[in-house]
């Protein structure tokens, strides 16, 4: 019965997709100028098919997971410690965030010449790009994270413990600030894919960006749309990576996952 | 104090409040919500204090507990005593399962792995109804269980002076009245002073062995005086009190007339 209801819900799921394959797939059917401009669900198929069986399908993914976990990671790390820093020292922080405001401004796309002058055109270019495109956003969440306890009644209740301000750091600001990182993990892991897309995309050798951009250099719209089929698929499966992350990570400190926080949480 | 002695306070003082002067800025000038106030507490007896919203029954909790300071006067409390305070809001660290928030003062204090706070600690989630929920989170519990992980976390704490700040009054009456009754086996057990600051005078009588009205209006430039000081007290005190049994004593209508018109509603 469970089944059934599984299957059902699939099936509701995949019948747009199916509507619109179809509808497309005829659309272009006798026309080759448009099938030329637009592909077809068929061409792209068959497309990412020989795309995968040459191999360079499962390099080019793996490359740019890579590329964006490590970011992520990265990035993620540097956030919370920037954020918590910024949190502790309130005077820092005053000067810091016009910085942060200014560096927040950079159109991520305009950083790509100097990664790729300063770090060359391989792997460490893309994941600075992925760190870049993260760490503003874990700062801020960190920042936020770190002082809404800290501006609540949590301080005024562990003072009537008789807490040191090392104890209040340590029980309220840091679980705080990592509630609020872990919890906008599927948030932040977008943006570091975004980053390592665009290294790729600007310069590169291996990696989807660099196998879309080709593809649309030498008209290969098919390869273009299965190189996106890819990047969804990447995309998603990353997000389950980093719950599966965020789960390992509270559950190594003992800590409850924090869901209101969490605005992308709602949609499962 | 005979009467305070009678209900399990005694003579002992535990918190002295001498000549306290207290003000705020506010505006261009100063809000004062303490002039020259002076109230005894004394250990073993449970206070309840009355008074409308901002006449700064808030303000005398943290001035007792330390964590506000004040402009004149003299606050003296009993020698290491340990502050329990407990406010209108349950602050549950939402990241912590329920036990692991009750047992933040503990862990604080440094005595959360002993065996003897550990299955305290599963007694009162026994004896106050949460037998099972040790490990959900804040958010898996509704408010009147959030509540009682913090009544929890302050016992487990165990204050010679425990302070409470309006702690029941956004709870179903059921929940009230159990957790009314919790904190008085807790101060009747230990002997241990509780402070009790709410504005429903039912409640005040309920549980108080003595009450104190404060009046007055700092923002019309009249700071908050005790206009009533009484000892309540039921004939069923002797076996320690029961906020559900008192509640239909005759004396309970005779303690709430008095009560308001102190307050001036009567």
């Amino acid at each position: 019965m469970r089944l059934r209801r599984l299957a059902c819900e699939l099936a509701l799921v995949l019948l747009p997709a199916a509507i619109l394959g179809l509808a497309w797939e005829l659309a272009v059917m006798r026309s080759s100028r448009a099938q030329f401009l637009f592909a077809s669900p068929s061409l792209v198929v068959k497309r990412l098919l020989e795309y995968v069986a040459q191999g360079d399908a499962v390099v080019d993914t793996w490359v740019t997971a890579s590329e964006a976990f490590v970011g992520f990671l990265a990035g993620n790390a540097i956030g919370v410690i920037v954020g918590i820093a910024l949190a502790y020292y309130p005077t820092v922080q005053r000067i810091a965030k016009w910085y942060i405001l200014a560096l927040g401004a950079i159109p991520i796309f305009s950083l790509a010449p100097m990664m790729i002058m300063w770090f060359g055109i391989g792997y460490v270019a893309k994941v600075m790009m992925s760190i870049f495109s993260t760490v503003l956003v874990t700062t801020g969440l960190a920042y936020a994270g770190a002082t809404s306890g800290v501006e609540g009644e949590y301080v005024r209740l562990l003072r009537s413990f008789g807490a040191s301000r090392q104890q209040v750091f340590l029980k309220v600001v840091v679980p705080s600030a990592l509630s609020w990182v872990v919890a906008s993990f599927r948030l932040t892991v977008g943006f570091a894919l975004l980053g390592a897309f665009i290294g790729e995309f600007i310069s590169a050798e291996r990696g989807l960006g660099y196998r879309i951009l080709r593809a649309g250099g030498t008209y290969d719209t098919p390869l273009v749309l299965a190189g996106i089929t890819l990047i969804v698929v990447l995309a998603l499966l990353l997000s389950k990576l980093v719950d599966l992350v965020g789960w390992l990570l509270l559950r190594g400190l003992r800590m409850k996952w924090v869901q209101e926080r969490n605005a992308l949480g709602r949609m499962g | 104090m005979a009467n305070a002695q009678r209900h399990g306070g005694g003579s002992v003082l535990a918190v002295e409040i001498f000549q306290l002067s207290k003000c705020f800025p506010h505006n261009a000038g100063v809000l004062r919500v303490f002039d020259s106030f002076s109230l005894e507490i004394y250990r073993g007896e449970v206070l309840s204090i009355l008074g409308a919203s901002g006449c700064g029954k808030t303000t005398l909790l943290n001035i007792i507990s330390g964590t506000e300071g004040f402009d004149s006067g003299v606050v003296r409390r009993e020698l290491d005593a340990r502050i329990g305070y407990m406010f209108q809001n349950d602050l549950l660290l939402p990241w912590r399962d329920a036990a692991g928030n009750a047992q933040l003062g503990v862990e604080i204090m440094g005595t959360a792995h002993l065996p003897e706070k550990r299955r305290r600690l599963l007694e009162y989630f026994d004896d106050l109804g949460l037998k099972g929920f040790e490990n959900c989170g804040p958010q898996q519990l509704s408010g009147g269980m959030r509540q009682r992980v913090a009544l929890i976390r302050t016992l487990l704490f165990d204050p010679d002076i425990l302070l409470l700040d309006e702690p029941f009054s956004s709870l179903d009456y059921n929940t009230r009245l159990c957790l009314e009754g919790a904190v008085l086996a807790f101060a009747r057990a230990r002997e241990r002073t509780v402070v009790f600051v709410t504005h429903d005078i039912d409640e005040a009588i309920a549980v108080g062995s003595r009450l104190v009205v404060l009046d007055g209006d700092p923002a019309e430039g009249r700071p908050s005086e005790i206009v009533l000081a009484r000892d309540v007290a039921f004939p069923q005190d002797v076996m320690g009190r029961d906020p559900i049994a008192v509640r239909q004593d005759r004396r309970f209508l005779d303690y709430f007339g008095e009560v308001c018109r102190a307050l001036g509603k009567g």
